[in-house]
């Protein structure tokens, strides 16, 4: 019962980082919140999870979180790749128009 | 062509210890020579003072990729007609520049790409484990991009401004080489290669790519594509 209650407080603080710091496009919304769901009706439900792995052929509950845990990260490793990279170009963007704007000033003092 | 509308892009990054080498004998053409200080904390500013060029630095150090598209969209403002890449560490030979804005003069093409691979004399000056794997990127060009370049690594390129205006280097790093290369493809500019000597001092050696890097400029590349 306790480790249910902690990893449901878990699943919040990370649904909440996820909707107030990464959530831009609907269908990343929509995806989380389904793998949010899903994750909470087995913290609360774990025989459930077991039999869903046993319908999708994968074993025990256990292996089957495990798998859906990896997808996850590699999504979230995704997103957080993406918003980096969308983090330089905003640097380089910035970067570039200060120098080139120096280069401009320089080049209108020695005319 | 007046020679005052050829810019020549110079990309450096703490290469004080050579850059006055590297540009002197580009000054005596009358090419508008621009270098892009790539936020260098070595003594690169203060070597390029006494020097009639042309300086842009950025403020902090962004990737060689990031200073040639600085460099091409002030040669642009400038109203450049021809724009050349040249590496600051001293391996590009100015002798090589006149054959390779031969073709974009003559308007042959829109693009002359700097090859080590077509001249056996060149090719027996690259370094053994170098030399596999430019073939091996020359091969990945192929699959990814769908043209048949002899050397797809190499610095040493010039542009038509109509090509130029068509292509923007997104990649900040190294992987810039494949991103230009893919943006030829796309834009279905003419490009022609043009056998250059590429000098491998011991310094440009040190300065340059390691073999593992290039893994990572193959990483940044395909990221870069699946996450515009």
């Amino acid at each position: 019962m306790i480790i249910q209650a902690i990893l449901f407080v878990l699943l919040l603080i990370a649904a909440g980082i996820y909707f107030r710091y990464f959530s831009h496009h609907m269908a990343g919304r929509l995806l989380v919140l389904a793998i949010g769901v899903v994750l909470f009706v087995f913290i609360l439900f774990p025989p459930l999870a077991h039999r869903a792995a046993w319908l999708l052929g994968v074993g025990r509950g256990v292996d089957l979180i495990f798998y859906l845990a990896h997808a996850f990260l590699l999504i979230l490793v995704g997103m957080l790749y993406i918003k980096q990279k969308k983090q330089h170009m905003i640097i380089t963007e910035l970067v570039r128009k200060i120098s080139l704007e120096r280069a401009r000033r320089n080049d209108d003092a020695r005319d | 062509m007046d020679s005052e509308k050829i810019f020549i892009i110079v990309p450096s990054y703490n290469e004080g210890e050579v850059i006055q080498q590297t540009l002197h004998p580009l000054l005596g053409y009358g090419y508008r020579v621009v270098v892009v200080d790539d936020g260098s904390t070595d003594d690169t500013g203060s070597k390029l003072q006494c020097l009639p060029v042309t300086v842009i630095r950025h403020i902090m150090n962004l990737g060689q990729g990031a200073a040639l598209q600085t460099g091409m969209t002030y040669a642009l403002s400038q109203g450049a007609e021809i724009i050349v890449h040249f590496d600051a560490d001293g391996q590009h030979n100015h002798r090589d520049i006149s054959r390779l804005i031969q073709p974009i003069l003559e308007s042959r093409a829109d693009v002359a790409l700097g090859s080590r691979f077509l001249n056996r004399e060149h090719i027996r000056e690259i370094p053994p484990l170098k030399r596999i794997l430019l073939r091996l990127a020359t091969l990945f060009t192929i699959v990814v991009s769908g043209i048949r370049l002899t050397d797809t690594h190499n610095g040493f390129r010039a542009f038509s401004s109509a090509a130029a205006q068509r292509i923007t280097i997104h990649e900040n790093g190294m992987a810039h080489a494949s991103e230009i290369i893919h943006a030829i493809s796309r834009s279905k500019l003419k490009y022609i290669e043009i056998p250059v000597r590429i000098v491998y001092t011991q310094y440009s050696r040190t300065k340059g790519q390691s073999a593992f890097n290039s893994i990572n400029i193959l990483f940044d590349f395909i990221l870069g594509r699946f996450f515009k």
